[in-house]
């Protein structure tokens, strides 16, 4: 039996109900990094820490703007100008859960050496463009550790993953055909398939492996087309796709007053015709209503959006821990108008 | 593009305060949905998991104004997830706490907490339930959701529902089949029945006499191992010592109710089942899991709520849109490896829906002196129903039909009906559809009003196929409910008419299994 205390059972009682001791233990030894504590980083925090996360270390160097007011429910308006990460922040979120270890510091992420960086089982990056996101994956990819990124405009928004290769447990009901090992497809792989019986019911406990692509190569060889291999399939993607890759191509706004931020529906067209091309997806009717609203909304953060997103990466990041079911491989994509979240390997 | 970083002069007017706090707000939902929205006055039932997250997200999303309903108190097993509550919460009320800690980042919201059962008429009349432009469901149990989709659907408000739930299936059947404490005279005495053990593994009662002469040598620190699963022993020790607990404590507090949270009560019920498991040939489960079975508890976690209660509030911006059900989606959980969710507009309602396949009415009295009669023929001048209709109040008593006009001379008052009681008006002979009136009293007025609605013919149904159900199997079953059935409180006191309503009523259930 692995050894967690009385305590913590009786408070982690509900979620051990779902994954059990073993993943719980797990999530208690881990210590992940949160870059930017931006609206959806807040609400990554609050998962992580109730979830009974071991330590947690939160980087950002930013000041608390008038409009973070209306996007992190962590800060109130006597804060503002004060640092995002100011000790009245940090003593709010150690309240949610005093068993957490908590570290936060208020320099910047990318003067950090790659030491400072080892210390950590996962990456979290938030509002980051594609810059920033080719240096962390650098570094990430060198140390051999999991790397996620989410970004958010306004009712949009994104997860990009790379676990490097991972694998898990799935449990899935018994098949009239007996699943076996081998390659579903070129990013997974059944590594082992078990019958079993629990309570009588009969499932197959199958050991999935996953690989990922880093993200200097996702545009180099794309692998939509081997999920979309016809024309037709190809052209029912939704073209959110390829507007918030674009997006990536602009500097993120982040920690700056959104006031000063515009970016022209022009310009975000020519990101995204540019990822077309390169994802193959050069037909696609892209969506003129879409493109208009991401330019408009680009950099903004809105909680409902910022809380769903979060809520999908903190249970991705939680499955990752326990080894349970699939994790996301590797982008899913949101379209907050049209309640979507298609997940796309490319 | 580069972003400029400095500091926007520091502003002075609230509006302009304002302006620099929901700036981002405002260029996503645009000037006209974001005032609407910080116009708008919503109800939040349900303080939970869901509820505490909702809260936070409509707080952030600029809701004017936002009421919290719940009954509950804080748990200790609540706050690894009902982020706004901590340990020294435990205990008070989850409405007042939520609305306190979250008064740091309100903004301009105004709140208000209400701490009380949303089902309680007399604290929450329908006339209430209107001052609302949205309702909010982050409730966990079906009745009090059912009732707020009712009232929501009498004063013709959006209802945006909410729900999570974990494992809850395998629960019902086993908990059934083990509340029952005699585990070897009456076990011998099922055994006989040959015919029931066809086709089921024939129980072997418990070898009382082997095992008791075990227990002492057993610690007692076995009753606290709740993940060890327990030997038979271990079980008869646990039952007999749970037993002791329990006598003693009768004594003093009288009659005691199962609550998974009282420890004697869980270990009693523990053992029990699993005693009665072993005679059975059915696996035995540890105190850590029959706790779930038996409390009903449905695991949560923070994400889950967190995403949902996303949606939720999400979806509510379609009530500000031109097509808001159009616009509305019934959001899932996928199971599909290529998306996170899945999706469907609303769906039609259903004819034989008992919240939607009906229509609906408010009946307006001057005061609970008016007679049954006086209502009854109000219904047929009104609805054109035929004499022969039945009205039921509330959940099924019955107090007129056809045969039973016993009533129509007595007052409101006399049948005990008051306001927020809802009558149930059937056509007897299933031409007109059903309607059901919510009762409100209005001092002011001289007399009976009626929602003025014209009632639908009722579609014509297909005749039902007889149910196929051979006299043995029939017979086994009742031999079964028998011992199953036997520990469901009846109230004491009860009308003839009730009872045989409800026994009609279970009948049908059965038959349909």
């Amino acid at each position: 039996m692995v050894n967690l205390t009385k305590g913590e059972i009786a408070l982690y009682d509900r979620q051990i109900r779902l994954w059990g001791f073993e993943a719980q233990h797990r999530i208690r030894s881990s210590h992940i990094l949160v870059i930017n504590f931006s609206c959806v980083g807040a609400e990554i925090v609050k998962n992580l820490v109730l979830g009974g996360l071991g330590f947690l270390t939160i980087i950002d160097s930013g000041k608390i703007l008038e409009q973070d007011l209306s996007g992190n429910f962590f800060f109130d308006v006597s804060l503002l100008g004060c640092s995002k990460l100011d000790s009245t922040v940090k003593e709010r979120i150690q309240e949610l859960n005093p068993r957490v270890d908590i570290v936060t510091d208020t320099c910047t992420w990318a003067e950090k050496s790659q030491a400072w960086f080892n210390r950590f089982d996962i990456i979290i990056c938030t509002e980051f463009d594609a810059t920033q996101i080719e240096s962390i994956s650098r570094t990430s990819r060198s140390l051999n550790i999991p790397l996620y990124v989410v970004n958010t405009h306004g009712l949009y928004g994104m997860i990009f993953v790379d676990l490097i290769d991972h694998s898990s447990h799935l449990r899935l009901a018994k098949n009239r055909i007996r699943r076996k090992p081998g390659r579903s497809n070129s990013v997974r792989e059944i590594v082992h398939v078990e019958e079993k019986t629990e309570n009588d019911v009969e499932y197959e406990d199958c050991l999935i492996q996953n690989y990922y692509t880093s993200f200097d190569r996702i545009l180099e060889k794309p692998k939509l087309k081997e999920f979309f291999p016809t024309m037709k399939k190809l052209n029912k993607i939704d073209s959110t796709l390829i507007v918030l890759l674009g997006c990536l191509k602009i500097p993120t706004s982040y920690n700056y007053p959104i006031g000063t931020v515009q970016v022209t529906k022009l310009e975000l067209l020519e990101f995204a015709n540019e990822i077309a091309r390169k994802l193959g997806l050069t037909s696609l009717d892209l969506n003129d209503l879409i493109l208009q609203d991401v330019a408009r909304q680009f950099g903004c953060e809105f909680q409902p959006v910022a809380a769903i997103l979060a809520g999908c990466l903190s249970q991705d990041v939680i499955n990752m821990l326990s080894k349970r079911e699939n994790p996301i491989n590797n982008l899913l994509i949101f379209n907050g108008k049209k309640a979507e979240m298609p997940i796309y390997t490319i | 593009m580069r972003w400029i970083s400095n500091f926007p002069p520091p502003s002075k007017t609230f509006t302009e305060r304002t302006m620099a706090r929901d700036i981002q707000l405002i260029r996503i939902l645009g000037e006209e949905t974001y005032n609407k929205i910080s116009n708008s006055k919503v109800l939040l039932v349900g303080a939970g998991g869901i509820g505490c997250e909702l809260l936070k997200d409509l707080l952030l999303m600029g809701y004017g104004e936002i009421h919290v309903a719940d009954l509950d108190t804080i748990d200790l097993s609540n706050l690894n997830r009902q982020f706004l509550f901590r340990q020294k919460d435990i205990k008070k009320s989850k409405a007042n706490t939520a609305v306190a800690a979250v008064a740091l980042f309100k903004g301009n919201t105004r709140l208000e907490p209400h701490h009380g059962n949303i089902m309680d008429v007399s604290q929450f009349p329908l006339s209430w339930f209107r001052q609302f432009d949205i309702i909010f469901n982050a409730l966990d149990n079906l009745e009090a959701r059912v009732y707020v989709n009712r009232m929501a659907l009498f004063i013709n408000k959006p209802l945006i529902e909410s729900g999570t739930t974990g494992l809850k299936d395998s629960a019902e059947e086993f908990i059934d089949s083990v509340v029952e404490k005699i585990f070897v005279e009456d076990i011998v005495r099922l055994a006989k029945i040959d015919t029931l053990w066809k086709t089921r593994q024939k129980p072997i009662p418990l070898n009382y006499e082997l095992y008791s002469k075990k227990l002492k040598e057993l610690p007692t620190s076995i009753i606290s191992d709740d993940q060890k699963i327990w030997t038979t022993e271990e079980n008869l020790f646990v039952l007999i010592d749970s037993l002791k607990r329990l006598q003693a404590r009768y004594k003093s507090e009288g009659v005691l109710d199962f609550d998974k949270d009282d420890k004697d009560t869980l270990d009693f019920v523990v053992a029990a089942a699993n005693l009665r498991s072993f005679i059975f040939g059915i696996e035995t489960k540890s105190e850590f899991e029959i706790k779930q079975i038996a409390g009903n508890i449905i695991p949560a976690v923070a994400t889950t709520n967190a995403i949902f209660a996303g949606f939720s509030s999400l979806q509510s911006l379609n009530v500000f849109s031109d097509d808001p059900v159009g616009n509305s989606r019934l959001i899932y959980d996928s199971e599909y490896i290529n998306k996170f969710v899945t999706q469907c507009p609303p769906l039609p309602g259903n004819s034989n829906c008992k919240a939607c396949g009906i229509q609906r009415g408010i009946i307006t009295v001057p005061s609970l002196d008016i007679q049954l009669g006086e209502i009854h023929k109000q219904l047929l001048k009104k609805f054109g129903y035929s004499d022969d209709v039945s009205i039921v109040v509330g959940n099924n008593r019955l107090i007129y039909d056809y045969d039973f006009e016993d009533n129509l001379i007595s007052s409101l008052k006399d049948l005990t009906i008051g306001s927020g009681s809802i009558f149930f008006v059937s056509d007897s002979d299933d031409d007109l559809q059903d309607i059901e009136l919510y009762l409100e009293v209005a001092p002011q007025e001289t007399d009976i009003t009626l929602t003025d609605i014209t009632i639908k013919k009722k579609p014509l149904k297909k005749k039902e196929s007889k149910e196929e159900v051979t006299i043995q199997d029939d017979q086994m079953e009742e031999i079964f409910d028998e011992d199953e059935i036997l520990l469901i409180d009846e109230p004491a006191e009860k009308r003839p008419l009730e009872i045989e309503q409800e026994e009609t009523y279970s009948k049908r259930k059965k038959s349909t299994i």
